[in-house]
């Protein structure tokens, strides 16, 4: 009898990574390149040398915390690419890649943004709430095309169990 | 070697830099807050890791739920 054939470890993995990249894209574009934001700007507002300096050591420690869940999902794609009951699908992958990003999205919009209040996307504009939703409807959006694209690499996993039962 | 050298006797200076500020900045980050911001800083993240690894034994999961 064929072995079934598994989802799970490798949706684990690119989801991890992919909320670690979206954390990346986060990092590097709104609190570095376009500095719309940093982890504390709301309570710390970023007016001045000191306050921008401590806002910098809280987005490092984010930073750092992103880049540990990052090569959490990379061991957890060594492991799933060693085993042969996972499925090695292409689309399982992106869409946990996209599933990810989007579920940083939401987490982080709703914890640091609408919950605890630690900073809002664009904090240079006196309606912060546009913003906050807008990030908010893009996580929805790619959580939504990732759980799609998980769906239809369930195909591949069926194909495979097909295939193995073949031989 | 001798790069190396003055790198090195130049290394104390660029890590304290900033004299000016760095008390401050330092009183900024290290004060009765800090433990309660470490905590919220991770938040997101541990409630990421908690969902993503527990992708990890959804097949099995669900397969002896299957069973009963």
């Amino acid at each position: 009898m064929a072995e079934k054939q598994q989802q799970g470890p490798l949706i684990c993995a690119g989801v991890l990574i992919g909320a670690g990249l979206g954390g990346f894209v986060d990092g590097i574009l709104f609190h570095q390149i376009l500095q719309w934001h940093h982890m504390l700007s709301t309570l710390i507002p970023a007016d001045n040398l000191v306050n921008i300096k401590v806002n910098m050591f809280w987005d490092g420690i984010f930073h750092a915390a992103v880049w540990i869940m990052t090569a959490m999902g990379l061991v957890f794609l060594w492991h799933a690419g060693q085993r042969r009951d996972v499925c090695w699908s292409g689309r399982t992958f992106l869409g946990s890649l996209m599933a990810g990003w989007g579920l940083f999205n939401i987490v982080e919009g709703l914890i640091d943004h609408q919950f605890l209040g630690l900073h809002h996307v664009y904090e240079y504009s006196d309606n912060k709430i546009p913003w906050d939703i807008g990030f908010l409807v893009f996580g929805i959006v790619m959580l939504l095309e990732g759980w799609s694209l998980i769906s239809q690499g369930r195909k591949d996993a069926i194909g495979k169990e097909v295939k193995n039962e073949i031989q | 070697m001798l790069r190396w050298s003055i790198l090195l006797a130049t290394l104390p200076k660029t890590l304290s830099a900033c004299p000016l500020c760095r008390v401050q900045v330092a009183a900024g980050i290290y004060n009765s807050n800090f433990s309660v911001t470490f905590f919220l800083m991770l938040l997101p993240i541990l409630i990421l890791v908690a969902i993503g690894t527990g992708f990890y034994f959804t097949d099995d999961l669900m397969s002896k739920v299957r069973r009963g």
